[in-house]
């Protein structure tokens, strides 16, 4: 077998993809477009289809190992951080330094200082500990993370999103500090649960909502229960009182949204679809005449190649459907048939440029 | 649409022609046999050809693919019940005694990979069992595993890519 020809590392990288289509095709049913994604890369090198081949045929050896391993112990699974936003190997290389925490709370605790995108028990929030009281969580492109606080509230972090969870006595306190999460909020009057976010802040009770940070706004959505938002000059400034005699908080029932910023203060709610708005987490992005600068922030936490604006007559272009985050490639070939943009691979990124359609050149249908 | 028509023998014959190759690669990839994979392409034709309703042209390659991949998932899931149904011991850290039909290069490398499939973190190997030997479909396993069907996706790619490098070392080491 000559199949080293390529180099290791160039090989490792084309394995990574290549395991990735052997799990997408054997998860079911694929669209059309994905299809021929997956032929183009395969058609690309004879390297991809090599990888493909070896991988494929792994999978089939695999049905064949005689015994499985046990499962591994709860407390393994629990303590494992490692969240697939690296190569196994380059996690297992670093790994000496991971596997003393096990046996030691207070290593457990100082690596959680060094260490983000985590999973942690609650017990490392003991009052005694208070090094350990701020944790931070942070997810890369593509990537989710659904983390159980001590509490037994959960917080849910999107793609390319980070958050602060700083738990005291008396508030448990979390910091948006970029992207998308969902709260779900277990009920406790005595200590309340503030999610802050570009200066304002969304207090809850019991409930479940999700906070979104975009480029100049602060989104929040409530799908059960009620959370009072706070618009950022009060929780920045105290009570100074605003010649604009707008409103300095709202109570936003199940059903609704609000979004807030530095300098148009606090919009009034409006009665939103909180399945839609919440889709993300189930791996799909939905939007309702949405101005597509803004889909594209979204869609740029999922996709591997940065997609950018070619110019603002772009990003003010209308768009209503939904993304499937696994497919962007996909959802980017179509977009051209649905916007008159031009969908252009320049180096390193994705270009959308705007596509001029005077009315004799339009394509008759 | 003005273009729709039921379908003819010789649209048939040209889906065949120009994505046959395609779906048979795909069908086989999932199935793990070509002969299954065209065994079951050739299904998708025929039911292709006694459908009824009209439809567009442009749309039948997406349909055939369609059919096709529904066909596989039925195919997959009949070989899940059957073997459900055989109660196989899969949670034993015994190593079981050498098949005498299997050759000794084989079964060194499916030990090989056994091995392998301990040296993977505890959730993504817990994500690979569950779906390479439990059967479980991605969703499946995130209910389960309280994740994302993403993120069983991409621990079951990393744990794939991961034994294939290690086979690769090993294939190397023996060459």
């Amino acid at each position: 077998m000559n199949k080293q020809l390529i180099s290791q590392g160039r090989r490792d990288r084309l394995l990574e993809t290549a395991a990735d289509w052997v799990a997408r095709i054997q998860d079911g049913e694929l669209p059309a477009e994905t299809i021929d994604a997956w032929r183009e890369w395969l058609d690309a090198s004879p390297d991809h289809r090599r990888a493909f081949e070896d991988v494929q045929a792994l999978w089939q050896k695999m049905g064949d190992v005689p015994t499985l391993p046990v499962p591994p112990e709860r407390d393994a699974l629990r303590l494992d951080r490692y969240a697939g936003d690296e190569r196994v190997r380059t996690w297992l290389s670093n790994m000496p330094r991971r596997r003393d925490v096990k046996h030691n709370a207070w290593a457990v605790a100082a690596s959680v200082m060094l260490v983000v995108g985590v999973s942690l028990g609650g017990w490392l929030w003991s009052e005694t500990h208070p090094a350990a009281q701020e944790v931070n969580y942070r997810t890369v492109t593509g990537q989710h993370l659904v983390v159980r606080l001590p509490d037994d509230s959960s917080l849910e972090l999107g793609a390319a999103s980070e958050v602060r969870v700083m738990y005291s006595k008396s508030e448990r306190s979390i910091e948006l500090l970029h992207g998308i999460a969902f709260f779900d909020v277990k009920e406790n009057p005595e200590r309340p649960f503030v999610v802050r976010a570009g200066g304002g802040s969304v207090t809850a009770v019991g409930t479940a909502f999700s906070v979104q940070r975009r480029a100049d706004e602060v989104m929040v959505v409530v799908s059960d229960g009620l959370v009072e938002v706070e618009r950022p000059s009060v929780a920045a400034r105290g009570t100074v009182s605003d010649p604009q005699r707008q409103p300095d908080r709202v109570q936003l029932p199940a059903g609704q949204r609000v979004a807030y910023s530095a300098g148009r203060g606090l919009n009034l709610p409006t009665v939103t679809d909180v399945v839609a708005e919440t889709a993300w987490r189930d791996g799909q992005l939905v939007f309702k005449d949405e101005a597509l600068a803004k889909v594209i922030d979204d869609v740029n936490r999922y996709s591997r190649i940065p997609i950018r604006l070619g110019d603002d007559k772009v990003g003010d272009l209308r768009l209503t459907g939904y993304i499937v985050t696994s497919q962007v490639d996909g959802w980017l070939r179509g977009l051209e048939s649905v916007l008159p943009v031009a969908v252009e691979r320049q180096a390193g990124e994705i270009v959308l440029l705007h596509r001029d359609e005077s009315p004799g050149t339009s394509p008759a249908n | 649409m003005t273009t729709s028509k039921p379908l003819q023998v010789a649209d048939i014959e040209e889906l065949f022609r120009e994505h046959n190759r395609l779906l048979v690669q795909l069908l086989t990839a999932r199935l793990g046999s070509a002969q299954t994979a065209k065994d079951v392409a050739q299904e998708a034709y025929v039911k292709l050809l006694n459908l009824d309703e009209d439809r567009a042209v442009s749309h039948q390659r997406a349909y055939l693919f369609k059919v096709a991949q529904n066909l596989a998932t039925d195919r997959l899931r009949q070989r899940e019940k059957t073997r459900r149904g055989q109660a196989v011991e899969l949670f034993d850290d015994e190593d079981e005694g050498a098949d005498p039909l299997r050759s000794a290069a084989a079964s060194q490398e499916l030990r090989f990979l056994k091995a392998v499939l301990k040296e993977l973190p505890p959730k993504c190997q817990r994500a690979f069992t569950l779906h390479r030997y439990q059967g479980l479909t991605f969703a499946e396993a995130a209910r389960e595993m309280n994740l994302t069907e993403r993120m069983i996706r991409i621990y079951v790619a990393r744990a794939l890519a991961y034994c294939q490098s290690r086979l690769d070392e090993r294939t190397e080491a023996s060459s």
